[in-house]
């Protein structure tokens, strides 16, 4: 017979404040007009209230439904990225939906139930209810990056991240059932309880699982080989969508794999530090070589979103306490930055011409020098620069590194952080040292501004005073 | 009390943030006056530590260190946003805020017309905050973030007119060089780290003397790293090609950066590092040799420059040499206590520079200058006084340093015989051209009668007074720096040697230099004419003096030029361009190959993914 698991609602508040406000988004959809600024302030009201109820629970860690839901440190301080991030992304969409012409309600409760699969996917420690997660969030995408239903690099963006996105959940779910059937539970304290035993641990299809959980999650994290659909997507996807992915639903797959890695498969640690190594070294090379010669500005920084997934992946080899406050500090960082950069990426552009080139940066630091500034802040800190956040949170994981001898390692990621000063110096150089090749129509609304005003506090704000928010990372 | 000191690093950059901000919208004259506000109120906090210092018995002075806030923790390596009060780094930021509040006054004066007057005065602030970061850093961690402050400081500073190419190629010649230290630094706190498993100045120190042996390989190196620093900083030869040419920035910036405070920071360095120096007897020779040299040839080009503002450059790298020579046979309070009589005249000398170029319209060619003296009377007397005190008279300030430090190349530690000898024809050098400069500047007649000099207002004669005055007297501070800064060289106090003998040759070379000057440029109205009459024999000499700075070039200059051309048809156009360029060019071969590799077609993404699971999965099971 089997017994039915303990039911914990409250465990599970975030999800379900966050699901009711999705719905009710949905509903009032219905009764207003063309003007949705309605639905963003029940959407953010919603996401605060998420944020809030996260701390429902205090007495961490707190397992509950039969051990495939924890409310832990990790997932509360995921949880905020996640709402501030999608706080951050529907903040970004007002103004520019209301250029680019986007009048769809649904816009607001996909992001919102994204958020739902992110808090379920870096809260769940059993591998059914991570897939669900993963699914829920990626089926959202998929519509996201194709919301822009008129636009034709927008709906090959949807297809492509869709047909590529099914091959990789595919694999995951195939890695998945290896190891179930391996270990012959889901769970991932029961699969590290299973494979404390020899006879399990010798079995090669783990090899094999691990190999396609690899896979699957490579293709969330946007990690080489797995990356190729990043490029596209970002450049086809709404600006706003794609700062969202790249920062929510990338480091809710980063929770997800931490995860499954450290928690579930500790035994198995000398065959996939070896293979995640060596990804996280392609994966910075591509990442920052890629992002040389892009003229796109959205299609850097996806390459800078790609390599930085590689600076990440040294968090999971690395394993312990320091190397966990490190990737949270890293994806917060992350969060401050990338948003700061895409919100001004937004604001050059105008309806019809989005301003995208990097030629149409030349002398935006003398025609709006705060602007130029702000965006200088961004980009040195994603280039890792002190004293900005990008540092700091590079300073971490690399300690961490260390710490557990990964010496080389280390020694390439630095590397890398040189090589990727080259490019975003380069959009910097565009701003400072060309001429303005036309006139820049920049109308900086209060949203915009709050927006970059938030980039900026968090970017020099963690790179300046990192220590309250470490100690809070740390568990 | 000693918590108010970071209002010493706070005023500064308050005054840099706001007058660069809102500097547009600032009152002209307000800006200055803020900004001079900023910095004097910098003294004032500075004042009041140097007071809650002597609160304390003197063996209690040291070690003050005030953290803000732990900046980075993490396991094995920590670092704190925190400054050290002691002995030395207040003494110096005395000099620093003080005479720079004055330098600070008189530029409110003489930048009057310039039109971007607020941006000036917002980089003056920065520079102020760049050096007190680098004197108050507890760590060397900051101490090169404040040393590559400065370095950017002085780069604004000196291309400040970005109109003029001549300033702008000078800011980037003085960065780069000031780079090249940076590096050496750079490399030297990562040895530091590595050996001591800290950054921290207390911890480094206290475990220097046992960590090595004396003269062991990795505390030259480190040693020999952190002078290059130094010597970069405080343009000592072979990196000093940068001061000459910085002169082309506005005469107060010369003043402030150039004299009185950026390029001493080398001989601080050294004084604060004494303990790891101390282990490196072979390092101390080679900065009492590297320090002799520059004096004697920065001495030597300065006899023959016509560009006022040269001749006080070439002046100042001579005289760091000397503190240089001080600090490396092993008598660290000499060299401050050179480096604060220094900052006095020095300032003094370029600020009086600064009113006659003033006064005669943008003119610096001495040759064309001459019987300013009564145009210009309290000029006139100020140059007088620091001309005194620079040359050595007796009695000034500058006789009293000048006169420990020539002391103790013989007598010091690692002093000899050459150190002394060399010292002595250099302080001969100094009486030379610092009254050769001064005749022909103020004294004889005009000789563009066209020009109608004209004294500069108050603004900018009261600071030249105030410096007059510790000029003069400054000196007498000597024993007072020597025993407050002994807690800092492990309670070393420097001896006094009474040795008469060297006394008498030390003045009589000053003397002599003054005396030739004055044959040679105060008698008679043609004065060439005469000298080569008169004193053929040492109208010779010193024109063979300008040979010298020929045969420099003959013998340094063209060989290196040479070299270095070999160097660049051969080394570095086949060589370094060549692999510099071709790593460019394979780096962007890589990155278009990867942007052809992304084709954008679906089919080929899928079928990368799977290809690369294989390789994947391949390498696991043959690995």
């Amino acid at each position: 017979m089997i017994a039915a698991p303990e039911i914990d609602l409250i465990s599970l508040a975030p999800v379900l404040v966050l699901s009711v406000f999705t719905m009710l988004v949905m509903l009032i959809d219905l009764f207003v007009g063309k003007n949705k600024s309605v639905l963003v302030f029940v959407a953010l009201t919603g996401l605060l209230l998420a944020a809030v109820s996260s701390f429902a629970k205090t007495d961490w860690p707190v397992s509950s439904f039969g051990g495939s839901y924890v409310v832990d440190h990790m997932s509360v301080f995921f949880t905020m990225i996640f709402c501030l991030s999608s706080g951050l992304a529907i903040l970004l969409s007002v103004d520019y939906n209301k250029r680019e012409n986007i009048r769809v309600g649904e816009y607001y409760s996909l992001i919102m139930f994204c958020t739902v699969g992110m808090i379920i996917l870096a809260s769940s420690t059993d591998l059914i209810m991570i897939f669900l997660g993963i699914e829920i969030v990626s089926l959202c995408l998929y519509v996201l990056a194709g919301i822009r239903r008129g636009d034709t690099r927008s709906n090959e963006a949807a297809l492509k991240y869709f047909l590529l996105g099914a091959f990789a959940t595919g694999f995951l779910l195939y890695g998945m059932t290896l190891l179930y059937g391996a270990t012959g539970t889901t769970k991932l304290a029961g699969i590290a309880e299973a494979l404390s035993h020899a006879e399990v641990l010798s079995q090669p299809i783990l090899v094999m699982g691990v190999v396609l959980l690899i896979a699957g999650f490579g293709f969330k994290v946007a990690s080489v080989p797995f990356h190729m659909w990043t490029p596209d997507v970002y450049q086809g996807a709404p600006t706003p969508v794609t700062a969202f992915m790249a920062v929510g639903p990338k480091a809710a797959a980063f929770a997800a794999f931490f995860r499954v890695f450290t928690t579930a498969m500790p035994e198995l640690a000398p065959t996939w530090e070896v293979l995640l190594s060596i990804i996280a070294v392609t994966t910075m090379f591509v990442g920052n070589l890629g992002a040389i010669m892009q003229t796109n500005i959205k299609r850097l920084l996806a390459y800078s979103s790609i390599s930085h997934a590689g600076y990440i992946l040294i968090a999971i080899i690395a394993k312990g306490s320091l190397a966990t406050s490190a990737l949270l500090f890293y994806m917060l960082s992350y969060t401050f930055m990338t948003f700061g950069a895409f919100s001004i990426v937004i604001l050059l552009g105008r309806a019809g011409k989005e301003n995208l080139e990097l030629e149409d940066y030349s002398g935006l630091g003398f025609k709006a020098p705060l602007l130029g500034l702000a965006m200088s802040v961004f980009l040195l800190s994603l280039g890792g620069l002190p004293p900005l956040a990008g540092f700091v949170a590079k300073f971490y994981i690399f300690q961490a590194a260390l710490n557990e001898g990964y010496v080389i390692l280390v020694v390439l990621a630095v590397l890398n952080s040189a090589i990727s000063l080259y490019y975003y110096l380069k959009v910097i150089v565009f701003m400072y040292m060309k001429e303005p090749k036309g006139d820049f129509q920049i109308s900086l609304t209060p949203i915009t501004l709050i927006i970059i005003i938030i980039g900026l506090i968090g970017t020099v704000q963690l790179g300046l005073f990192p220590g309250p928010v470490i100690s809070l990372a740390h568990p | 009390m000693y918590s108010l000191s970071w209002l010493i690093l706070l005023l500064p950059l308050t005054g840099f943030l706001s007058l660069s901000w809102f500097g547009k919208r600032f009152p002209k004259l307000l800006g200055g006056w803020f900004a001079c506000a900023m910095v004097g109120g910098a003294f004032l906090v500075t004042l009041l530590m140097l007071a809650q210092l002597y609160s304390e018995s003197p063996a209690d002075r040291l070690n003050h260190v005030q953290t803000l806030y732990p900046w980075i923790v993490s396991e094995g390596f920590s670092l704190n946003l925190s400054i050290l009060i002691d002995p030395l780094s207040v003494f110096m930021l005395l000099i620093v805020t003080g005479v720079g509040f004055l330098i600070h006054v008189y530029s409110i004066g003489y930048m009057h017309h310039d039109k971007e007057f607020n941006r000036f005065f917002a980089y003056m602030n920065l520079f102020i905050f760049a050096m007190s970061v680098l004197v108050l850093a507890a760590d060397f961690f900051f101490l090169i973030v404040g040393w590559a402050l400065v370095g950017l400081a002085s780069y604004l500073l000196i291309g400040f007119w970005t109109e003029k190419k001549s300033a702008v190629l000078a800011a980037r010649k003085a960065f780069v060089m000031n780079v090249i230290g940076d590096v050496g630094m750079l490399i030297a706190a990562f040895m530091i780290f590595e050996h001591f498993g800290s950054l921290n100045y207390v911890d480094v120190f206290k475990a220097a003397p046992t960590a090595f042996f004396p003269n062991d390989d990795s505390i030259l190196l480190i040693t020999f790293l952190l002078l290059v620093g130094a010597f970069a900083k405080s343009a000592q030869i072979p990196l000093h090609t940068w001061l000459p040419d910085a002169m082309e920035g506005p005469t107060p910036v010369s003043a402030l950066i150039h004299a009185a405070t950026m390029v001493t920071a080398g001989v601080y360095l050294v004084a604060r590092c004494n303990a790891l120096f101390t282990m490196a007897p072979f390092t101390m020779y080679l900065i009492a040799s590297v320090g002799v040299i520059t004096a004697i040839v920065a001495g030597s080009i300065g006899m023959v420059q016509y560009d006022i503002k040269r001749v006080i450059a070439y002046s100042t790298m001579s005289q760091i040499g000397f503190m240089f020579l001080a600090v490396g046979v092993g008598v660290y309070s000499v060299g401050m206590f050179h480096l604060m009589t220094h900052a006095f005249f020095k300032a003094l000398l370029f600020l009086g520079a600064g009113s006659v170029i003033h006064g005669m319209a943008d003119e610096q060619d001495i040759r064309k200058m001459g019987g300013l003296r009564y145009a210009m009377p309290i000029t006139f007397i100020t140059f007088l006084i620091a001309s005194l005190a620079l040359a050595g008279f007796p009695l000034t300030a500058g006789f009293f340093s000048k006169e420990e430090i020539v002391m103790n190349a013989y007598h010091g530690q690692y002093g000899n015989f050459v150190f002394w000898g060399l010292a002595v024809i250099a302080v001969g050098m100094t009486g030379f051209y610092t009254f050769r400069l001064f005749f022909y500047t103020f004294m004889g007649k005009s000789r563009t009668p066209e020009a109608k000099p004209h004294e500069s207002p108050l603004v900018m004669t009261a600071p030249l007074m105030i410096l007059a005055g510790l000029s003069l007297l400054g000196g007498f501070l000597g024993p007072w720096v020597h025993s407050f800064l002994s807690p800092v060289f492990g309670g070393a106090v420097p001896m006094h040697h009474d040795d008469a003998m060297l006394e008498i040759i030390a003045v009589a070379a000053a003397m002599g230099g003054i005396i030739a000057a004055v044959a040679i440029y105060m008698t008679g109205k043609d004065q060439l004419a005469f000298a080569k009459q008169m004193l053929a024999p040492i109208y010779e000499a010193l024109y063979n003096k300008y040979y010298i700075d020929e045969i420099y070039d003959f013998l340094i200059v063209k060989p290196v030029k040479a070299i270095g051309k070999f160097m660049e048809e051969r080394a570095e156009k086949l060589g370094i361009d060549f692999s510099v360029d071709e790593v460019g060019r394979q780096v962007r071969e890589v990155s278009r190959g990867i942007s052809i590799w992304q084709s954008g077609k679906v089919r080929i993404y899928a079928l990368n993914m799977v290809a690369g699971m294989v390789t994947i999965l391949l390498f696991v099971i043959f690995m």
